[in-house]
């Protein structure tokens, strides 16, 4: 099919030479910490984003120095987990090349920010040390693959999280520009061993996000992804997943044609083989009928909705050659982690620490960095990150439980974590300023003092101890899934945040503004008043949500 | 001076008579201007290090440099222009290679200035160097622009703290020694700008880039022949 406009990310990535562009001589290139534009499309392919500190622009520029350029890189871990002598080799790359801040994101996985451009490739190659890779972590084409984390969830954890890493495989791209251009490698001689049936020469038109979700916890957010897997389990078995398609949580402030889109659930599928082979051609549907000329339309929800849920169904039984059965019932309940110390039906420990945002550093509040290096080196563990930006040490011997239990007290990590409030437990933002180029207003450096705030208020109402699910962005791009949030706040401008309410505590409706553009005074003043009526007015067990759309508010 | 008198008081008055005689009035400092009347008319633009050093584990700053340093928009100052005949851009078409890491780059931000607003048809070749590229790359986005536009032709850097190995401008010379001494042949200009130590270091790796390639009395004689010619030229401190 030919496109009659390609935007400009399109016809880089088709004469890309399979995503090697120029990268490797804008690492040479040392008059500027910056790659060339089109490299800068090129390489989050390669799992990376070239970033510039904004707070230092003005400063830089009046002393004719260049952007404090900086890449961020994102491992791809299916399902989260990642070894112990993993750990630890990612927080020594952190200390030696990026800021030493390791960040959770909310897609269950890591990522470092500050890499100069002379790191970055000593740090793909200590990763590659570790075993670790960041190859399609960003870019448009299939990204991590999220399943919900914690063990304790089902019997069938494993056997269901095994999906994550057989879809990851399914549908990693086969050029070998990532070993050649980081790690040396050498050139492949014939281009017929990285050719790329699915792929081809034009990847897909947008990002694309696949999750698995293990009700009745929907800790994943499965209804925010291009694909929505929720596992079937009857009699302790796995029969399958109900599938769900154009998910998707991203609109552009001031576009109307955007918009946030929860995935529509289109049937059931069993069977190892069925189920892979469907998810494979629901990415070649949207490989070959997404958008192409308007990035801001070009997630598969969009396509979706051109062409149709009937026709997208049909369109698949085209491909795979077999139809998808009937829907089968599901019960989710809650998205949350599980803090604290649990056991799984194998009598293996985990324990869940409270990481605010995310962000694994050492802070005048707690040494968590510390805590965790400590932890690591005990070498009796595994890390499970969540999709809620956490961690659970994982898989721990009953015998094995005393000794990191004295690490976790010696470093007070139990302490914090029972003394962050529900509402900070249950909080998420995303990285904003300064590095994200996307923002346009602060999150994970101003949620931690708005919560401060909001707290006092839930006390005075007498709702402390509700669970509501808060989130903020700073954009509109909703990588913290904010339009999922029982309270949601997303930027508009330095300061300023759209407030919506009325997501649900399952995830399983979409949020709607409430008030527009509103700075910090008149957003305590609105939850103030909200609360005051919640309080008074809320049903036994009703959420703040669920309240809120009772009460038209939205 | 002061340190010095706390630590070895003078007691007497004679004494301290014959202390004063010894003292001499302030010396004027030279900078290197590093604008071009052709470029910016009316204005001299320093480049100027603050000098910093630690006596007795407290930091001292240098008289002047400190004094220019904490001077603010609109503040007047005492000047003279003192004339350097010498160090100054050949003809036009005549192609430059300038080594001023640090605040040598001072006259060499002047030339490529003043070569980019004449239209000057040589070719320039800089090599420059300090400790760190994120914070010390002095006017960076000047050259970037000077690179992209095609004043500069070559830009070799050193950033001697960025890596285990320090790597200094000499070091850059003797990667590109072929090119280096090509150009020389073709009749370009040696300019070296900046620390002392730095333009020794420098004279002794083209001394022995070119014992190296066998040149043997000619390496001792290489760059006074050029300096008799005018195409070597200095400014160092």
């Amino acid at each position: 099919m030919s496109e009659p406009n390609l935007s400009s990310t399109e016809k880089i990535k088709q004469a890309s030479d399979s995503l090697r562009g120029t990268i490797r001589e804008g690492l040479s290139d040392d008059i500027t910490g910056a790659i060339s534009e089109d490299d800068r499309a090129l390489v989050k392919f390669h799992g990376m984003y070239l970033q510039d500190d904004r707070d230092r622009r003005d400063e830089r520029a009046e002393k004719k120095l260049e952007r404090l350029y900086s890449f961020m890189i994102r491992l791809r871990l299916p399902g989260g987990l990642l070894s112990a002598d993993q750990w630890l080799a990612t927080q020594d790359i952190a200390g030696e090349h990026s800021t030493g801040i390791i960040k959770i994101t909310t897609r269950q996985t890591i990522q470092l920010h500050g890499l100069y451009k002379s790191h970055v490739k000593p740090t793909i190659q200590a990763f590659n040390e570790a075993s670790l890779h960041s190859i399609a972590t960003c870019g448009d084409i299939n990204r991590n693959v999220i399943c919900s984390a914690h063990p304790k969830q089902s019997p069938l954890h494993g056997e269901v999280h095994a999906f994550a890493f057989k879809i990851n495989e399914l549908l990693l791209p086969k050029t070998r520009a990532y070993y050649e251009i980081w790690l040396d490698q050498e050139k492949i001689a014939d281009k017929k061993e990285e050719e790329d049936p699915l792929y081809q020469d034009r990847y897909l038109p947008r990002k694309f996000k696949i999750a698995i979700a293990i009700p009745p916890n929907n800790d994943v957010d499965v209804f925010g992804n291009d694909i929505g897997l929720i596992a079937i389990v009857e009699n302790n078995q796995l029969k399958g997943f109900n599938v769900a398609i154009g998910g998707g949580l991203s609109s552009t402030h001031g576009n109307p044609a955007t918009y946030p889109r929860l995935g529509t659930i289109i049937g059931f599928v069993s069977g190892e083989e069925k189920i892979l082979k469907t998810i494979y051609e629901i990415v070649t549907i949207q490989r070959d009928y997404g958008n192409r000329s308007d990035r801001s339309l070009a997630r598969l929800k969009y396509t979706v909705d051109k062409m149709g849920v009937e026709w997208f169904k049909e369109e698949i039984v085209r491909r795979t050659g077999f139809p998808l059965e009937k829907e089968k019932p599901f019960q989710f309940s809650e998205r949350k982690d599980y803090y604290g110390w649990f056991q799984n039906q194998d009598k293996h420990w985990y324990y869940t620490p409270f990481i605010e945002n995310g962000r694994v550093a050492d802070t005048e509040q707690v040494p968590m960095k510390t805590a965790l290096y400590e932890i690591a080196e005990t070498r009796k563990l595994n890390f499970r990150f969540t999709a809620n930006q956490n961690v659970i040490l994982s898989d721990i011997l009953p015998e094995d439980k005393e000794e990191i239990d004295r690490i976790l007290k010696k470093y007070g990590i139990e302490e914090y974590t029972a003394s962050a409030s529900p509402l900070r437990q249950n909080s998420m933002a995303c990285v904003a300023l300064s590095t994200c180029p996307l923002a346009f207003a602060e999150a994970q450096r101003y949620l931690p003092s708005l919560i401060s705030k909001i707290d006092p208020l839930l006390k005075k109402h007498g709702l402390q101890e509700e669970e509501i699910i808060l989130r903020m962005t700073g954009c509109p791009n909703g990588c913290a899934r904010s339009y999922l949030a029982e309270i949601g706040f997303i930027g508009t401008a330095l300061g300023k945040y759209n407030l919506q309410l009325g997501g649900d505590h399952a995830g399983m409706r979409l949020n709607k503004v409430f008030r527009e553009s509103l700075e910090e005074p008149a957003i305590l003043e609105e939850l103030d008043r909200l609360f005051a009526e919640f309080s008074k007015e809320k049903k036994k067990k009703e959420s703040f949500g669920d309240f809120a759309v009772r009460k038209h508010w939205v | 001076m002061l340190e010095l008198l706390n630590r070895f008081p003078v007691k007497d008055a004679a004494q301290f008579e014959i202390f004063l005689q010894q003292l001499e009035p302030t010396t004027p400092r030279l900078y290197s201007i590093s604008s071009s009347l052709e470029t910016v008319d009316g204005e001299i633009h320093l480049t100027v290090a603050r000098d910093k050093f630690s006596i007795e584990e407290e930091w001292k700053y240098g008289l002047c440099s400190d004094h220019l340093c904490s001077l603010k928009p609109g503040d007047k100052i005492d000047f003279y222009i003192h004339h350097n005949d010498q160090f100054r851009l050949p003809d036009d078409g005549q192609d430059l290679i300038m080594i001023g890491p640090g605040t040598g780059i001072a006259p060499f931000r002047a030339f490529l200035s003043e070569r980019e607003t004449v239209g000057a048809g040589g070719r320039n070749w800089l090599f420059y160097g300090d400790q760190h590229f994120i914070t010390d790359f002095l006017y960076q986005t000047e050259l970037q622009q000077w690179k992209e536009n095609g004043i500069l032709h070559s830009l070799d850097l050193a950033f001697s703290r960025d890596q285990k190995e320090k790597v200094y401008v000499q070091d850059r010379i003797r990667e590109h020694s072929a090119d280096f001494f090509q150009w020389l042949d073709n009749g370009a200009t040696l300019y070296v700008c900046g620390a002392k130590k730095m333009s020794d270091d420098v004279e002794k790796t083209i001394r022995d880039l070119l014992l190296e390639q066998g040149a043997g009395e000619q390496a001792e004689n290489f760059l006074d022949d050029l300096k008799s010619k005018g195409r070597y030229l200095k400014d160092v401190y």
